[in-house]
């Protein structure tokens, strides 16, 4: 099943608003800074001395920023992935199949017989299916996986 | 006949691996992935023809009809962007490598095929499917006899085609010669990956 996912909301955390407020405001108005700030979509930075000493955060900020982190470190790990084979095609000249070749205007002339000799040597790994949901984990051994619950019911069929 | 699999999980062997050489194709009875040259099966002409039916079933008496699957020169595509993503097996797109085409299978050309279009790439359509007589399959009809090493990419494509099944290579292979060493049928010579099973 293909998995679309919303787009990145980093710009709309970085824009969080930042109130500074210090260790005593904390502890005497604590009521108040969380009605007026942090149920707000306000974010608080707690001083002391002019020192920051932590951060209270909207919990949907925090979960947002969490979230865009993951799919953040997600795209970086598929960029290491297919920058290879992206590198690869580039310094060979090998017109590979790829939408990122293309945005940068990398134009390259199709040859089938340095396409296939790269893509048989190379070892590039699928990373998603045909509909952009990740590819399920290879089946190293599929008799395993096929037999590794059988039992022996019988298949009884009445008349 | 040493032959390099594909290296991670590349779909195809190198062009020069495909087909078993003119001189020796003899020696290998008809099987699945074997190439024919063009027929009309009821919906106009086709290029050619790749024998898709299962190589154990091939032998047996109550197999009259077999099934082919239609093959197309890489030509045939309205664009290199297309003809290069059928010859790869695969795309990226969007920081992402996926399957392209999962229903074609690409065809190195067959360099000793007597037919002078059949020397050029080729994809097989495993959508576009008929049954075709068996009589009609032989070693002399044939174009091309795939090499056992390549009928392993055609299943593993095959499998992921039509079952979303994604073996790596070695495993697809692993599989074969089990059924191999399970053929009594068993003819011609032997992968040396299938030897004493």
């Amino acid at each position: 099943m293909a998995t679309h996912e919303p787009p990145i909301r980093a710009g709309e955390i970085l824009e969080t608003p930042v109130e500074r407020i210090n260790h005593r405001t904390l502890k005497n108005e604590q009521g108040r800074v969380f009605r007026e700030y942090l149920r707000s979509g306000v974010a608080v930075a707690v001083e002391n001395n002019h020192e920051i000493d932590g951060y209270l955060l909207p919990p949907e900020t925090f979960e947002a920023a969490r979230e865009t982190l993951q799919r953040l470190n997600h795209q970086l790990a598929q960029i290491r992935a297919v920058l290879p084979l992206l590198l690869a095609a580039a310094r060979s000249g090998v017109a590979v199949p790829s939408s990122t070749l293309e945005d940068l205007g990398i134009d390259q002339v199709f040859d089938w017989r340095a396409l296939n000799e790269l893509q048989a040597r190379f070892g590039v790994e699928l990373t998603h299916d045909e509909d952009g949901a990740l590819m399920p984990p290879r089946i190293t051994n599929l008799r395993q996986e096929l037999f590794a619950e059988e039992d022996d019911a019988e298949l009884i069929i009445g008349d | 006949m040493a032959i390099e699999p594909p290296a991670g999980d590349a779909w195809y062997l190198r062009a020069d691996d495909y087909w078993v050489p003119a001189e020796q194709a003899g020696e290998y009875p008809v099987r699945q992935g074997d190439l024919f040259k063009g027929v009309d099966l009821g919906d106009g002409e086709w290029f050619g023809h790749l024998l898709i039916h299962p190589t154990c079933e091939l032998s047996k008496r109550s197999v009259e009809r077999v099934q082919v699957a239609r093959v197309h020169p890489l030509s045939a595509l309205p664009d290199s962007k297309q003809a290069a993503a059928v010859t790869a097996g695969f795309e990226e797109k969007n920081l992402q490598v996926r399957p392209a085409f999962a229903h074609t299978f690409f065809l190195a050309p067959v360099p000793d095929a007597t037919i002078e279009a059949f020397r050029k790439p080729m994809f097989v359509d495993l959508r576009a499917v008929a049954l075709h007589d068996r009589t009609a399959y032989s070693s002399p009809e044939r174009i091309g006899a795939l090499t056992h090493d390549a009928r392993v990419s055609l299943i593993r494509r095959e499998l992921y085609f039509r079952y979303r099944l994604s073996l790596p290579f070695e495993e697809v292979r692993r599989l074969e010669a089990g059924r191999i060493g399970n053929d009594p049928t068993f003819a011609g010579p032997r992968p040396e990956w299938a030897e004493g099973g």
